[in-house]
């Protein structure tokens, strides 16, 4: 071997070797995008009025519907506040294919999942759940709002146009955070 | 085919000198981070929706920059690695990628390059700002004196290393900078920032705002002053400037779904040597609009104008006018094929006023047109090959052949290895073809004895470039690229006594092999604390054919590139609010002009003082009193320690 297949391969081997004995996924690394995306699904519901038939008045339990993002279920589930399930504002359940969405007011679908999301995501509208992304694009294939990086910040866009269809209202706060919104056009 | 050659080239090129220091360094710069500590997410949740939007996530460029996505040398640099760093000019942000080469070389003028042929009229490199070329056919460089963004509406500066002429086109040999700004949407309210240093002044005013029918916008306007800086010897180097520049950005829709329409005017003056100052002024008007079609195939369409006017005393004064129009389209068929085609159509006319040499015609219209195809197949689960070509017209050699063929390999979700192949060219610029001095020859029998009579048979330079790459997340805190390349060039421009007729003309009478390879990685130690370094080792050799009287040796073909250079950087964030970046660079020396090597540190120190209020304090060429980076002694500049001040403040 010449040195300078030695150059290459060294170090790629040397990083190859600690990548399958490293620790399998970003448990405990740097503060992650899925910390963030967690803490956004945890705050949403302050921000959002569902239509009564999606959610009684005063019911104060909200239901985070989660596939394709283990990671961010995860870290959902270790957050003190759901601890006590008697007490916990939030309820996370971790959705496979198939699964019946009745009783969920978010869902939130991995960039993994996205894909293979469609009939999901159409049940979601007609239920009046409130349709979270990371993938670009979602948002023309219903999705209402998407997570998006933008200058080292998780920040997300908004169609309001779908999730008024759904019947949902958004609140102003939300909007004015949001990089763009897409609204109906009315004119 | 492709491997067994790029294999070939390496044992060949054996002789590169690659320190085990540095070896060593990167092996332990592999180590997973331990003392990371859990984020904790209730804490998170516990912050205003408006401080939640403004957390800053680490780590996160290898997942905004999808691992596998590009089979290329690529690098990014952030919006947020640039403010961190302190960079107030465009030239010295290109600098943080580690796979460019930049060469200060005087106030306001830069070389910059990469793998090699470095130059103060470097032509080898593609310049594009929010996919405007800034590349000047006059020289096929860019005048860096003339172009300028508000680095804070900077969303990442993708710096790519290596031939891009597939998608690029033509004089995307040695590489593309991609300057990319921040949608509309992402640059909302009021900022005001001033900076300043002994030398260097920067003002920016910038609104962002909604329009009526969910669009956005964003105003600015900047003005940046330049003092002379020094010679070695003391004396004054005359090439401070001064330069005003507005411009407008607004965005409809989402990116892969939208409009966008912005546009940018400048004026300034250069100071120069021995002449009164180099005015320049431009504009420009750019709209692009993309379209999401049933069946989820994508379309892009934009158009720019873009004007430019350079009075420079004692040499010229250009007015160009050029019209750019581009379409692509990207589908995906059969499940396994992801095809991207398209066309473009580039007109300049330039409009020249001759000095002492003439550009002849002194006024020209160039024109460029292209159509390209790439089709990126899923050979396996985790195999594709990409296969492109691009053929370009131009109105100097007719047509050129653009192909590239690459292979990526996914060995795992966190890896990638890639191999390329690919032809490109640098196609005549006016300085090639149409440069005749002294405007007014003596004229003999009826001839005119010219000393540089032109270059009617110059053709275009090729280079064909074998890579070979590695890139992987080693951990969530680690990460590491590697890229090999051989390039070899053919028809290298040269000065040749005139073969019909008197004086000299430029002809194509040399080639060049490009040998190197290139390493960056990153290590985010603990959450606050993150290293980075890049280094790259490379050897540029060229050579005259057996024919050649070669004139222009004496600026050389390649004899400004050194055989190493690498950089180091440290962010820490060292309370809330507060973070200090260290950044060391080391440029090895320069064989003709000699320019001894030099490592330069540089530190910026930023105070988050409220929401609104942002100051930091740079320190610049802090090792030693001052070094120089480019040009013959002693009257070449020289960059002295100094120390500068901003101020943000954001609404």
């Amino acid at each position: 071997m010449t040195a300078w297949r030695k150059l290459v391969v060294v170090p790629a081997l040397a990083c190859l070797s600690l990548a399958m004995g490293g620790p399998a996924r970003a448990e405990g690394g740097a503060a992650s995008e899925d910390a963030v995306k967690a803490a956004y699904l945890y705050k949403l519901r302050n921000y959002i009025e569902w239509p009564p038939r999606a959610r009684a008045p005063g019911d104060a339990m909200t239901v985070i519907g989660i596939v394709g993002a283990d990671e961010v279920a995860g870290q959902l589930q270790a957050m003190p506040a759901l601890r006590d399930p008697r007490k916990a504002p939030v309820t996370v359940r971790r959705l496979r294919t198939g699964d019946a969405l009745s009783g969920v007011h978010i869902l939130y679908v991995g960039a993994s999942y996205w894909t293979r999301a469609g009939p999901m995501v159409a049940q979601a509208g007609a239920l009046a759940i409130l349709v979270v992304s990371e993938t670009e694009g979602a948002l023309a294939e219903g999705s209402m709002i998407n997570f998006r990086l933008a200058d080292e910040r998780i920040r997300f866009d908004i169609a309001l146009d779908t999730a008024e269809k759904a019947g949902l209202k958004m609140s102003s706060q939300l909007l004015t955070l949001a990089l763009s919104v897409a609204r109906e056009r009315k004119k | 085919m492709a491997m067994s050659r790029s294999a070939t080239a390496f044992d060949s090129s054996s002789s590169i000198r690659f320190s085990l220091g540095t070896l060593l360094w990167f092996l332990a710069l592999a180590l997973p981070a331990q003392a990371a500590a859990d984020p904790d997410v209730q804490e998170l949740a516990d912050l205003s929706l408006e401080d939640l939007a403004n957390t800053r996530v680490t780590s996160v460029s290898k997942r905004s920059e999808p691992i596998g996505a590009a089979a290329a040398s690529v690098f990014v640099i952030t919006g947020e690695s640039i403010r961190r760093a302190g960079a107030t000019t465009l030239p010295e942000a290109v600098r943080l990628a580690p796979n460019i080469q930049v060469a200060r070389v005087d106030a306001r003028n830069y070389a910059v390059t990469a793998r090699g042929f470095n130059n103060a009229f470097e032509n080898k490199l593609l310049v594009l700002i929010d996919g405007r070329s800034v590349y000047s056919p006059l020289f096929s460089g860019v005048f860096w004196d003339a172009q300028d963004v508000v680095l804070e509406d900077v969303e990442r500066i993708e710096v790519i290393s290596g031939p891009g002429a597939t998608l690029w086109g033509a004089n995307a040999v040695n590489g593309v900078i991609n300057i990319i700004t921040k949608a509309a949407g992402a640059s909302h309210g009021v900022l005001a920032s001033v900076s300043g240093d002994r030398e260097h002044s920067v003002g920016t005013l910038r609104h962002g705002g909604a329009l009526g029918d969910g669009g956005r916008f964003r105003l600015y306007g900047k003005t940046v002053t330049h003092q002379n800086v020094l010679r070695e010897n003391g004396l004054s180097h005359p090439t401070g400037y001064r330069r005003a520049q507005a411009g407008f950005r607004a965005d409809w829709g989402q990116p892969d779904e939208g409009l966008t329409v912005q546009g940018d005017a400048y004026s300034g003056a250069l100071h120069q040597l021995g002449t009164a100052d180099i005015t320049i002024a431009g504009a420009n008007l750019l709209g692009r609009k993309t379209l999401r079609l049933a069946g989820g195939s994508e379309v892009m369409a934009q158009a720019y104008w873009d004007f430019t006017e350079r009075k420079q005393p004692n040499a010229f004064i250009e007015h160009l006018n050029t019209v750019d129009l581009q379409f692509q389209h990207s589908l995906s068929l059969a499940a396994r094929h992801r095809i991207v085609w398209g066309g473009g159509y580039r007109l300049a006319m330039d409009r020249l006023i001759n000095g002492p040499f003439s550009f002849l015609p002194a006024e020209k219209n160039l024109h460029w047109g292209n159509v390209f195809i790439q089709d990126e197949i899923d050979l396996s689960a985790n195999l594709r090959l990409i296969a492109g070509a691009k053929f370009e017209h131009n109105n100097y050699t007719g047509m050129e052949f653009l192909p590239t063929l690459r292979l990526a390999w996914k060995p795992g979700a966190t890896s990638l290895a890639w191999g390329a192949a690919s032809r490109t060219v640098r196609a005549p610029s006016r300085t090639d073809r149409d440069i005749y001095s002294p405007s007014n020859p003596p004229i003999v029998g009826g001839v005119p004895r010219y000393g540089i009579a032109g270059g009617p048979d110059f053709d275009s330079e090729v280079a064909n470039v074998l890579e070979l790459g590695y890139r992987i997340q080693a951990t969530p805190s680690v990460s590491f690229s590697a890229t090999a390349f051989a390039s070899d060039y053919a028809r290298l421009r040269t000065l040749e006594p005139n073969p019909n007729g008197p004086g000299a003309v430029f002809l194509n009478k040399a080639s060049g092999t490009a040998r190197g390879l290139e390493l960056w990685g990153a290590w985010q130690v603990v959450p606050a604390w993150r290293l980075s370094a890049g280094l790259v080792s490379q050897r540029i050799d060229t050579e005259l054919a057996p024919d050649s009287r070669d004139a222009s040796g004496a600026f050389g073909l390649a004899t400004t590139d050194p055989d190493l250079h690498w950089k180091l950087r440290s962010s820490y964030d060292v309370a809330s609010g507060h973070s200090i970046d260290l950044m060391l660079r080391y440029y090895g020396k320069l064989e003709r002009p000699a320019v001894p090597a030099y490592r330069a540190l540089d530190l910026n120190y930023i105070w988050q003082i409220n929401r609104h209020l942002e100051l930091s304090v740079t320190g610049t060429n802090l090792l030693d009193a001052a070094h120089v980076e480019y040009g013959p002694a002693p009257n070449r500049a020289a960059y002295r320690r100094k120390v500068g001040v901003k101020l943000v403040w954001r609404m």
